[in-house]
């Protein structure tokens, strides 16, 4: 199939501006059973996310005396896209997707004070759009906020790509299919440090730093939707 | 009130305060709450227990050894009650109460050391978060002696939030308690529920 | 540990006088809820809420080959995931004993009462509708089965019909919806000593030995599953299917207004 303009008049082919999110929405706490809970739609993704512990690790052998043992599962539903009925398991995608995003929280939770013990971190995608990874370690973060467990941060992520030439943000299932770059990034806002960068295409230099400054600057934007699961909790 | 999650600043000042840690010469929240002004304090609106010696547990043994109990407490870690200085005789799946003599973190464990375990016979269990537990206790336990009172129900509250509710209408108590934890932090609370236990009380 | 936990001596003694400990007559559903099409990538979805159960049913329509014995029908193919978010009792990995039973307990009953229209499939030889039904379990309180069934049947009868316009597949736009005959629902019940209890929550599905769920439609039983390794009467059998077929109204009516909305 031919590539399809991405971008026409200087707008998206969804008539945002390069620099634009989806509109994100947010509810904390609610999966009744976890210790901490998120329900996400970003565009027209759809994504829940649980957080279990700690616990005891089990089996014991995969205790760390030195500190928590994050397990992460990404997996997406076999009707979640658009497009035909997808394979249900574990498949490499999942798989990898599962090991970068557990990495970010063994980063953001303090798992030093909780040593032999395991938390448990759950995403669900039940409708996909683009961007799920990064959609799922936001709406993970407010789960995790709303778990209690100590963190050092809430980290967010989105991506940015380039598509026609132009630098742009938030890639839905579309251009995430034709732009010639995609770069996932998770940030801890309060550290000011990056957590997970993953990026195939072609970026030059100054347009990798574009795109960074984008994914770093919708950062306030996105932390603040966050938060605001948060506060509704206690209004 | 201003709700602050991990990582956001709650004092330009190093802190001591529980739910933060300092950096920099900063503190910073790593648990959801609030800084509380009047008192110089964050109030954690979140948040896992921390054992404390004297502290009241309740929870449920999970094995019996010949020498120890092991008791699920909602917590990452195991309670541990030494049968031979016991009296009482306990079973695995009792449900107890029992009182923290401390907290030991090894190398390679940790345990939560128990004493004085009593079994709770039937009833209910209930797992709250455990930093509402004050709240539900309430102000020199008003809160918790209105319910129990009101309803006519027993209960035993552990700060590892863990409660047992026996007697009396359980469902009552429960909807009470999952009320208090939930708006623990506005007030009027204690009238509040006083209404509502006036309302079961006396239907119109 | 779960959020609640209520001692099996406790159950006993409010069921010696009928009560149940959410305060429910012995055959009363819990609140239900269904909402359909909320996740519209997929043809058909529906949330159904039973007290805190909470499933949500999505279905897919693709196109494959026809089953070798019914070469001039579609497929129906019905999955099930007891999600690990569900409950600290769930765990990630491959389908569990019980997930393949909820599965296919509700695959039977909407094959049994031919709820989909298996002809209507068909496209030309060697070429149908398959349809594809996936169960995925948010929380889990305790019957599992009727919420499951409640979900999927909802999200078929609201399930738009996608269409072949030279070899690409319509999924959106002005469609036909998936030709469908009538409800089927089921009711579960459990026995806790010798006594029956419709729409058991998960408390009551710790003590409950024994569990019967019968499926019907307005005319017939259509799917019967006991499960469990206790054992129940002919009599107590009988006493169910006619509580299902009584109870079933409600379902039904549930149904209707859900994908009217």
């Amino acid at each position: 199939m031919e590539k399809p303009q991405l971008i026409k008049n200087g707008k998206r082919l969804d008539g945002r501006s390069f620099d634009q999110l989806r509109p994100i929405k947010i509810v904390a706490g609610v999966v009744k059973n976890a210790t901490g809970s998120a329900y996400l739609e970003w565009g027209a993704n759809k994504i829940y996310a649980a957080v279990y512990g700690p616990t005891e690790a089990l089996p014991k052998h995969t205790a760390n005396p030195k500190q928590a043992v994050i397990k992460c599962r990404y997996s997406m539903a076999p009707f979640s896209s658009l497009e035909e009925h997808g394979r249900s398991g574990a498949n490499r995608r999942a798989t990898e997707i599962s090991k970068v995003t557990k990495e970010v929280f063994e980063n953001a939770i303090m798992i030093e004070k909780f040593p032999n013990s395991e938390i448990d971190i759950y995403i669900e995608v039940l409708q996909s759009d683009g961007g799920t990874r990064a959609a799922g370690i936001t709406a993970a973060g407010v789960a995790l906020a709303d778990s209690g467990i100590p963190a050092r941060d809430i980290p967010f992520a989105v991506s940015a790509g380039k598509a026609n030439g132009e630098i742009i943000l938030d890639l839905d299932k579309l251009e995430d299919n034709y732009s010639d770059a995609d770069m996932p990034v998770a940030i801890y806002p309060n550290l000011g440090k990056v957590g997970l960068l993953q990026m195939d295409g072609s970026l030059t230099k100054e347009e990798f730093d574009k795109a960074i400054g984008m994914i770093k600057e919708s950062g306030r934007e996105i932390s603040k939707i966050q938060k605001a699961a948060i506060s509704e909790m206690y209004e | 009130m201003d709700v602050i999650i991990p990582g956001e600043k709650v004092s330009d000042k190093p802190e001591r305060f529980q739910g933060t840690s300092v950096s920099n010469g900063s503190t910073y929240a790593n648990v959801v709450g609030f800084y509380d002004k009047d008192r110089n304090m964050f109030v954690q609106l979140v948040g896992m227990w921390e054992p404390r010696e004297g502290d009241i547990v309740v929870g449920q043994i999970s094995s019996k050894r010949s020498r120890a109990c092991y008791v699920d407490l909602n917590f990452p870690y195991k309670g541990e009650i030494q049968l031979r200085y016991e009296e009482t005789r306990l079973s695995t799946g009792d449900v107890i109460e029992a009182e923290v003599r401390d907290f030991r973190k090894f190398e390679d464990e940790a345990l939560v050391s128990l004493t004085r375990p009593k079994v709770l016979h039937g009833g209910m269990l209930v797992a709250v978060k455990p930093t509402k537990v004050p709240r539900i206790l309430g102000k020199a336990n008003t809160m918790i002696k209105q319910i129990a009172e009101g309803t006519g129900s027993s209960l035993v509250v552990g700060m590892n939030g863990m409660l047992w509710i026996k007697g009396g209408d359980m469902n009552l108590v429960e909807k009470l308690i999952r009320e208090v934890e939930e708006k623990a932090h506005t007030n009027g609370l204690t009238d509040k529920i006083k209404q509502e236990i006036d309302a079961y009380k006396n239907p119109k | 540990m779960l959020i609640k936990t209520v001692s099996k001596e406790y159950v006993n003694e409010l069921l010696l006088s009928d009560k149940r400990i959410d305060g429910r007559g012995l055959l009363d559903f819990r609140k239900l809820s269904i909402k359909t099409g909320i996740m519209p990538h997929a043809e058909g979805s529906a949330l159904v809420e039973l007290g805190n159960t909470r499933v949500i049913a999505g279905v897919k329509i693709d196109i494959g080959e026809p089953l070798r014995d019914k070469p001039d029908e579609g497929a129906l193919m019905t999955g099930a995931e007891l999600l690990p978010m569900a409950s600290p009792k769930y765990e990630a990995g491959p389908p569990s004993p019980e997930s393949v039973e909820f599965a296919r307990v509700v695959d039977r009953g909407i094959r049994s009462a031919e709820l989909v229209d298996m002809q209507s499939l068909f496209i030309e030889k060697e070429k149908v509708w398959m349809v594809f039904i996936d169960m995925y379990v948010m929380n889990a309180d305790g019957n599992l089965f009727d919420a499951g069934s409640l979900a999927s049947v909802a999200a078929l009868l609201s399930a738009r019909m996608p269409k072949l316009e030279g070899e690409e597949i319509i999924r959106t736009g002005n469609l036909h919806k998936l030709k469908t005959n009538g409800i089927v629902t089921s009711c579960t019940f459990g026995k806790i000593g010798d006594k029956l209890l419709l729409d058991t929550n998960g408390n009551e599905e710790e003590y409950a030995s024994t569990r019967l769920t019968v499926a019907n439609d307005e005319k017939y039983i259509r799917a019967m599953q006991k499960g469990l390794s206790g054992d129940m009467s002919i009599k107590e059998i009988q006493e169910m299917i006619d509580i299902s077929a009584d109870k079933s109204k409600e379902l039904r009516s549930a149904i209707k207004r859900a994908v009217e909305e």
